[in-house]
């Protein structure tokens, strides 16, 4: 624990920002298959990093060994704290809060349910935030009783990262939030969480095989194949990458 | 149409229990899409424990296979209500438990382990009940008045007090659970995980936990259910055998996730039996040995024409 807490300071100074996220040599395996295999990435507090990979790349799994959803090992360190041993409903009580893919919203409940069960870890008042994020998304607003089942899928998407943003999380974890939205659709939810970055400040690691979009959101980009980060950079760097340019934007 | 009157009363009289027990299914299967065999079992254990705690026993047979343990039973100057709700208190606290011993260590996912787990607890809690306090019906008191006058006469039939009574008990049951489910966080908890536990555990549920809530739920109610059909049915171990059957089928028929229709469902199957069997009985009255039958018959109708019964959700599999 106490090595941790230096590695998250980001010692060496130089106005660096300091480690939101952190993570090393991780593995992980779904029953004899290696999916991941020895990742290191990191989130700086406040900013925006992506992971940009193709189906099966190992994205998914990424993000669930974070929050300790699949058979891992590893260091991961968030604000300091090493939650690579944590249950998964610890860590989400520390400030971590994630969007699974596929939205995981709560079909059976109400999308005032569901904003709800969002902001289960505090125990404040939730109007406020309520107020907040139906002004964010009124379509949400304007729906409040109805099942989030009975929603489309663009309105599902705004429930979840606002079911996600209720619980006031330091840090958002984003699984492919473009997956199955019209190209519309997803304009405005990126710039939506560029919106939420920049003006709330929330620290994001978003995974994504739509690049263009998400290196418009990202402060640092990885390239994830196979289980192994074969890129990194800024996102400038990774869109004049020949390899990023050929795989994922389509040039 | 004084008969058909009275078969109605009897089968709203049957229908409230089944639709108690039902409930008491129905709150596990929407935790964890599991079929509970052991829950009539509880019951009756519960139950039992409402007996010792009201009845002033000269219960020779109680006092005695208790007696190893040097404790009095039956002493404790309870009203019968404040027993069962003791009663269901301790069971409350049995099912969470159970859930937390015998069911979190399985993998939830695997169904076929843990249903045998409770149907082993089913044979377990029958076996020592039976050991414990034999096999001998035992006269259960009512907590409504029942004696031979106590009912009101409509059209000639005779709507008896403990009926109203049983409705007016499962009403306030389902206000409570409402109450729980909708206006309290660890409700909200529960549903969430009953939704979608994978996404529960993401907004920091401890989706244990909250299944142990809901087996203690469960449990509690089973209790009220099994204190409700005791002085009907007479205590003794088997008592929920039959009764559990006749529940599976009103939850079935209802929609095995859906409250509601666990309280129609038993409603239903209460006056299939009482009207369709009586009937059948009249005219030759081995047809009344069926009433079983007919309960798996409205199983095998529901889950042919409508899987997921008349309240539930189909489910969707999530990808």
């Amino acid at each position: 624990m106490t090595d941790t807490d230096t590695t998250s300071g980001n010692g060496s100074g130089d106005g660096v920002k300091p480690l939101m996220l952190k993570v090393e040599n991780l593995h992980a395996r779904y029953g004899a298959v290696e999916v991941l295999r020895g990742l290191d990435f990191e989130v700086p507090e406040g900013e925006v990093s992506v992971i940009l990979g193709a189906n099966g790349a190992g994205k998914t799994t990424t993000l669930r060994a974070v929050c300790n959803m699949v058979t891992s090992s590893g260091t991961v360190v968030f604000g300091g704290e090493d939650i690579s041993r944590k249950n998964t409903a610890d860590i989400v009580n520390l400030g971590l809060a994630h969007v699974p893919q596929g939205r995981g919203t709560f079909p059976e409940l109400s999308v005032i349910d569901n904003l709800e069960i969002g902001g289960y870890v505090r125990s404040d008042s939730l109007d406020d935030d309520l107020d907040r994020w139906f002004t964010m998304f009124p379509r949400l607003g304007e729906r409040k009783e109805q099942l989030a089942g009975s929603l489309s899928g663009g309105e599902q998407q705004m429930l979840a990262v606002a079911r996600a943003l209720m619980s006031r999380p330091r840090l958002l974890l984003l699984d492919e939030p473009s997956l199955g939205l019209a190209p519309l659709i997803i304009e405005d939810l990126f710039s939506t969480f560029t919106e939420l970055n920049k003006e709330s400040g929330v620290t994001m690691l978003v995974v994504e095989q739509n690049a263009n979009l998400a290196l418009d959101l990202a402060t640092h980009g990885y390239v994830l194949e196979a289980g192994h980060i074969v890129l990194e950079g800024t996102p400038d760097d990774l869109k004049n990458d020949s390899a990023v340019q050929e795989a994922y934007l389509g040039a | 149409m004084q008969l058909f009157l009275q078969r109605l009363f009897d089968g709203l009289d049957n229908g409230a229990v089944y639709a108690v027990v039902a409930v008491a299914l129905v709150l596990i299967f929407k935790a964890t899409t599991l079929v509970n065999f052991a829950q009539g079992e509880l019951a009756m254990f519960g139950t039992f424990i409402a007996y010792i705690l009201a009845v002033e026993p000269d219960d020779a047979a109680l006092s005695y296979t208790l007696g190893w343990a040097s404790w009095e039973v039956g002493f404790l100057p309870f009203g019968l209500l404040a027993a069962i709700f003791v009663a269901m208190a301790i069971s409350a606290a049995t099912g969470a438990a159970i859930e937390r011993v015998l069911i979190r260590p399985f993998d939830p996912t695997d169904h076929l382990p843990v249903v045998l787990i409770t149907l082993g607890l089913f044979l377990i809690l029958n076996s020592v009940a039976g050991y414990l306090w034999n096999f001998n019906p035992r006269p259960f008191p009512s907590m409504f008045a029942s004696g031979t006058d106590d009912f009101v006469s409509i059209g000639g039939a005779r709507l008896r007090h403990t009926v109203i009574g049983t409705w007016a008990v499962m009403g306030l049951m389902l206000l409570a659970l409402w109450f729980i489910l909708t206006k309290t966080k660890a409700g909200l908890a529960f549903r969430a995980v009953s939704s979608n536990t994978e996404s529960a555990r993401l907004v920091g549920v401890r989706v244990g936990r909250t299944l142990m809530f809901g087996w203690a739920l469960a449990a509690a109610f089973g209790t009220l259910g099994g204190s409700l059909v005791a002085p009907k049915l007479f205590l003794q171990p088997n008592m929920m055998a039959t009764l559990l059957i006749f529940s599976f089928a009103a939850a079935t028929v209802g929609g095995l996730d859906s409250l509601i229709g666990a309280v129609v469902g038993g409603i239903t199957i209460g006056l299939i039996q009482s009207i369709l069997v009586g009937y059948l009985g009249d005219y030759d009255p081995a047809f009344i040995i069926l009433s079983l039958a007919v309960a798996f018959l409205c199983i095998l109708t529901v889950l042919w024409f409508k899987p997921s019964g008349l309240f539930g959700t189909a489910r969707v599999e999530r990808v």
